[in-house]
C-alpha cells in the first residue's frame, strides 16, 4: 500500500488536481485529490458543469462530519484497497453516536455518495433496531401526533400480522 | 453555466428546511422522507411494527407498497423447519427457525409451538407460508388453521368459510393489498372453490373443478397465479388426466386453468401422491418421484408451459439443494415428515 515506488509517485505528481472544501459551519477547509472528491456526484456535477471555484463551499456540514466523508472517499478512492479492509475501515467511520450518524447520513445524502449513505442508513436502522418508540422519537426529534386511542389501535393492528407485505 | 451552477439551490433549500429543530443534544435536523424509508426498510419486521408508533407519517411511510416491497427484498431469509417425528415421542412440535447470514451459533432458534395450544393428534404441521407468515393445518382433517407471524409469534386462528371444506391457498392479494384464503369442498361429483377476504371476512363462490388440488403443501405462487397438483377423488380412485395435473389460479381475474404435468403421462395414483410444485429462482418448478429417483423440472417458459428436466436425484441421497425455494419432502407420512420452506 504505502510502498509505492518513488518513481511512480512523482511521474503521477503535476497531473494531480487537488479541490478545497470548506465548512460553512466552522469555515473549516480540507484540501482534498480531485479524483478523491468526485467520489460525490454533488461535487461532481459541480466540476463538470465548471461551476467549481478553488474553493467548493459546502452548507449546512460541519468540519467534523465533512473529515468523515473525506476520509470515506479517501479509503474507496484507494484501488489497492481490499474489500475487507474497506469493510473494517467503513465500520470505524460509522463507530459513532446517533447523532453523528444522523448528520454523516444527512451529509452523504447531500454530497450523493452512495456507498457512504448506505453504510451509514445501515449503522443507524442498527442502533435503533431494539429501542422502544419512545426513544426512536426522541432521536429523530419527532413529535408524537397520535392521540391515545389512536396509538392503541396502531399496536393492536399490527400486533399479529405485517400488514401490507405482498 | 451560470444556470448550472444554481444546482446547489434546490439544495441549500432543503436544508433551509430541515432549519431548527432544537434538542436537548443540539440540533436535530429532520431527515429527508427517503432516507428515513431507507432506514426504517433495514429494520426487521417487528421493528418497523415498533417504529410504526412513532408518529403518522412513519405510519404513512411504512405502509406504502414500495416500502413493502423494498423491506421484503432486504429482510434476511430464513428457512424454517418443524420436527414432527421428534415430536410424535415427546408429545409436542418442535420448530426451529434457521437464520442465513448470521453466525454459526446463532443461526438456529429452537421455539416451542407453546403458542399452538392444539395437542396430539391435531398437531398442527407447518403447511406453507406467506412472506413472513406461517400457516399451519391440523394433523387430521378439520378446520382449524393456523397463522402464525415467525417474527412476532402472533397467531391467528382461520377456519374454513365453507364447512365441510378444506383450505388450499393462503395468498396476498397486492392490489386490494389483503390476505385472501381460498378453500375447496365437495359438491355433487365435483369440487367448488370458495374465496375469502380476511379483512372483510366475506366469503364468495367461484369457480368448480372435478378434482380436488393437493392437501399436502400449499400452492406455489409464481406468476400472479397459484399453482396445485390435483388428487384423485378417495372415493372411487378415478386418476386425473395428465393433461390436467397442474391447476393455476390467477389471482387478479380469478380464472382457473388446467395444464399438464413435464414428463410422460402417468396414469397412476401413487405418481400422482408423490408429486409436488416448487418454487426456483422465481419459475414454477415440479417435483416427482418414480421409486426412488426424483426427477426436478423448471418450467423455463410459461407462456408456452415448456419444461426443462433440471435434476435427476437418487431418493436415497436427497440432499437440500440451495437454489431450492421451497421444498417439501414427504418420505414416509408416518413417520418423517420435513418440511423446509424458505420464507
Amino acid at each position: 500500500m504505502a510502498s509505492a515506488p518513488e518513481n511512480e509517485k512523482n511521474a503521477s505528481a503535476p497531473e494531480k488536481k487537488t479541490l478545497t472544501l470548506k465548512s460553512m459551519i466552522n469555515n473549516e477547509e480540507f484540501v482534498v485529490d480531485e479524483h478523491v472528491a468526485l467520489q460525490s456526484v454533488t461535487i461532481k456535477n459541480m466540476v463538470d458543469s465548471d461551476c467549481a471555484g478553488d474553493v467548493i463551499p459546502v452548507p449546512t456540514i460541519s468540519g467534523e462530519i465533512l473529515a468523515l466523508v473525506i476520509e470515506y472517499c479517501k479509503n474507496h478512492a484507494n484501488p489497492s484497497a481490499s474489500e475487507d479492509d474497506l469493510k473494517k475501515a467503513d465500520a470505524g467511520i460509522v463507530a459513532k453516536d446517533i447523532y453523528t450518524l444522523i448528520d454523516l447520513v444527512l451529509a452523504a445524502n447531500f454530497l450523493d455518495i452512495k456507498g457512504l449513505l448506505e453504510v451509514t442508513s445501515q449503522k443507524i436502522a442498527d442502533s435503533i433496531k431494539d429501542l422502544p418508540h419512545q426513544d426512536v422519537r426522541e432521536i429523530f426529534g419527532v413529535e408524537n401526533d397520535y392521540t391515545p386511542e389512536e396509538e392503541a389501535a396502531v399496536r393492536a393492528e399490527h400486533d399479529w400480522a405485517f400488514e401490507g407485505f405482498p | 453555466m451560470v444556470l448550472q451552477c444554481l444546482t446547489w439551490i434546490p439544495h441549500l433549500w432543503d436544508q433551509l428546511l430541515y432549519s431548527v429543530t432544537i434538542h436537548k443534544n443540539g440540533f436535530v435536523r429532520p431527515l429527508p422522507e427517503e432516507i428515513i424509508i431507507d432506514i426504517l426498510s433495514r429494520l426487521p419486521a417487528d421493528c418497523v411494527l415498533e417504529c410504526r408508533v412513532v408518529c403518522r407519517k412513519w405510519l404513512a411511510l411504512t405502509s406504502t407498497p414500495y416500502f413493502v416491497e423494498m423491506h421484503c427484498k432486504r429482510a434476511a431469509p430464513f428457512h424454517f423447519v418443524q420436527s414432527v417425528y421428534d415430536s410424535v415421542i415427546k408429545n409436542e412440535l418442535d420448530l426451529f427457525i434457521i437464520f442465513d447470514g448470521v453466525k454459526k451459533d446463532k443461526m438456529i432458534e429452537r421455539t416451542r409451538a407453546g403458542y399452538m395450544h392444539l395437542k396430539r393428534p391435531n398437531m398442527p404441521l407447518l403447511y406453507g407460508s406467506c412472506n413472513k407468515l406461517l400457516l399451519f393445518r391440523p394433523r387430521f382433517d378439520g378446520l382449524m388453521y393456523f397463522v402464525c407471524n415467525a417474527v412476532t409469534r402472533e397467531q391467528i386462528t382461520l377456519t374454513s368459510p365453507v364447512d365441510p371444506g378444506m383450505l388450499c391457498g393462503f395468498f396476498f392479494h397486492l392490489p386490494m393489498k389483503e390476505y385472501r384464503e381460498l378453500a375447496v369442498r365437495k359438491e355433487g361429483t365435483g369440487f367448488r372453490y370458495y374465496m375469502y377476504s380476511l379483512v372483510g371476512k366475506l366469503g364468495r363462490r367461484i369457480a368448480a373443478f372435478s378434482y380436488p388440488p393437493t392437501s399436502f403443501v400449499t400452492p406455489t405462487i409464481v406468476n400472479g397465479a397459484l399453482h396445485w397438483t390435483v388428487e384423485h377423488k378417495s372415493e372411487n380412485e378415478d386418476i386425473p388426466p395428465c393433461t390436467d395435473a397442474v391447476r393455476m389460479f390467477n389471482m387478479d381475474n380469478e380464472d382457473f386453468r388446467s395444464m399438464p404435468h413435464p414428463g410422460k403421462e402417468c396414469h397412476s395414483q401413487s405418481i400422482y401422491e408423490k408429486m409436488c410444485l416448487l418454487e426456483m429462482k422465481r419459475k414454477l418448478s415440479f417435483c416427482s418421484i418414480y421409486a426412488r429417483l426424483i426427477d426436478i423440472w423448471v418450467l423455463e417458459d410459461y407462456e408456452n408451459w415448456y419444461w426443462n428436466i433440471v435434476k435427476e436425484v437418487d431418493g436415497a441421497a436427497v440432499k437440500m439443494s440451495d437454489d431450492l425455494h421451497c421444498f417439501h419432502i414427504v418420505t414416509d407420512y408416518a413417520k418423517t415428515f420435513v418440511s423446509l420452506t424458505k420464507i
